[in-house]
């Protein structure tokens, strides 16, 4: 069991890391802060329950997902928010394969908040998972216990994510000119 | 042969070492594997600039300090008690006189000079973010092919100057004004560049002063620091001129934006 007293040095460190996922989850930075903010008040209350020589960061992103998953009820209840970059990489049928001779440089293209908004275009379980192992560099098995899911399923919803972005980037490349059709 | 499934492809992806042979001899699984890799590096840089700026940082330890005053233990553990009905009684003349100024103070301020400062403060920096080398340059010859551009990124065709060919746009024609979406491109001038910044928000909510134009247009006009800023209503937008121009260069442009020698496609 965790002291209280320790809360700055023990979380305070994965700020950083809890305002990325705010972000990748909200897709606006002022909703982003206050999600932030909510998860470390709420962590703070709960400090008692964290135990020592576990990963924080894992644990503040378990509080983090939760606090958005009865974000998402509300909304429900109270409808969408709309945002113009939702609107701009809009939800396409799949397309044939593209030419994508030289993936690394052609993705130097895309500015950054160009591929966070269609990271915001998968589904919300897809993009956390995919956010978790990718950017923040969290273990399967720690993904796994974040998200309430198997580690094989958490393998799966990875892969499946990373390919529906690269596809999302993909088409977009194609609009601006900057991919053609693979041979 | 069969391909790598996407758990093997993580396996891979994550280790490298595993599956060696199979990606040896598959060209098929090695470039899918390369493009997960780039997109999987492209993610971790696009988040890398997205940490928390000072201002955030002190007001969350303020409010966690709040929430944990003294002797590590949260605030709501030592609620106060409850005054007694005397107290209560003589308390609330403050408390109304409280409440007043937390209904006035946020009013005065939204009111006057800050708000104001804001606007121009925020088309500074977007004019800034224009002009940074980092930021990927567009700037197509093609002007079929740059509204084309604008149309789907905005959603709509902004007003642009004659000649397109003056036009460009770093890294992405989307800005953000007062945390909403909002258009924006760089227009080549003599007196230098100048952004444009097309924003839903009314010309009075800009909070600058307002005035007649040599043609007579109604405009807005703000400076911040050495960038000035002048706006006007071209349609159902707000259009701002940002650039160290002067105010007159700025509305002569704006007010070419708005009577096009020629009708736009």
């Amino acid at each position: 069991m965790a002291d209280r007293s320790d809360f700055e040095t023990v979380a305070m460190p994965n700020l950083d890391a809890v305002l990325r996922t705010a972000t990748a989850l909200t897709g606006r930075r002022h909703e982003a802060e206050d999600l932030t903010q909510t998860t470390f008040l709420k962590a703070l209350e709960r400090f008692d329950s964290f135990r020592d020589g576990t990963n924080c960061k894992a644990w503040l992103m378990r509080i983090l997902r939760n606090l958005w998953i009865d974000r998402l009820r509300h909304r429900k209840v109270a409808g969408p928010v709309a945002s113009l970059e939702e609107d701009l990489l809009a939800d396409r049928p799949s397309v044939e394969p593209l030419d994508w001779s030289d993936p690394a440089d052609m993705l130097e293209n895309f500015a950054d908040e160009e591929v966070i908004a269609a990271l915001r275009k998968l589904p919300d379980e897809q993009r956390l998972t995919l956010f978790l192992i990718d950017v923040e560099q969290l273990s399967q098995e720690e993904v796994a216990e974040i998200t309430d899911a198997a580690v094989g399923t958490v393998k799966s919803r990875t892969s499946r994510a990373r390919e529906a972005l690269r596809q999302r980037l993909y088409e977009h490349a194609r609009d601006l000119g900057l991919a053609g059709q693979r041979p | 042969m069969n391909h790598l499934t996407d758990e093997q492809l993580e396996q891979a992806l994550a280790a490298g070492a595993p599956f060696r042979d199979h990606l040896d001899a598959c060209p098929a699984c090695r470039r899918r594997l390369e493009e997960h890799r780039a997109v999987r590096d492209r993610l971790r840089t696009a988040f890398a600039s997205v940490t928390a700026g000072e201002d955030f940082r002190a007001r969350l330890q303020h409010q966690l300090a709040s929430a944990l005053p003294e002797h590590g233990q949260p605030s709501q553990a030592r609620a106060p008690r409850r005054a007694s009905r005397g107290l209560r009684f003589r308390l609330w003349p403050a408390v109304a006189a409280a409440a007043m100024l937390i209904v006035a103070v946020p009013v005065v301020f939204y009111l006057s000079e800050p708000r104001t400062a804001a606007a121009a403060d925020q088309l500074a920096a977007i004019h800034a973010r224009n002009l940074d080398p980092e930021m990927p340059l567009i700037a197509p010859s093609d002007p079929v092919g740059m509204k084309a551009f604008f149309r789907k990124r905005l959603g709509y065709l902004p007003a642009l100057p004659e000649s397109v060919t003056d036009v460009s746009i770093r890294g992405c024609c989307l800005c953000h004004f007062r945390d909403r979406a909002a258009g924006t491109y760089v227009v080549r001038t003599g007196a230098g560049p100048v952004s444009i910044v097309v924003l839903t928000d009314a010309l009075e909510s800009l909070g600058m002063a307002t005035s007649r134009s040599k043609a007579g247009d109604r405009i807005a006009r703000g400076a911040k620091g050495k960038c000035n800023v002048v706006a006007r209503r071209i349609g159902e937008y707000t259009y701002c001129a940002v650039g160290e121009a002067p105010h007159d260069v700025l509305d002569e442009l704006l007010h070419k934006l708005a009577t096009p020698a020629s009708p736009q496609p």
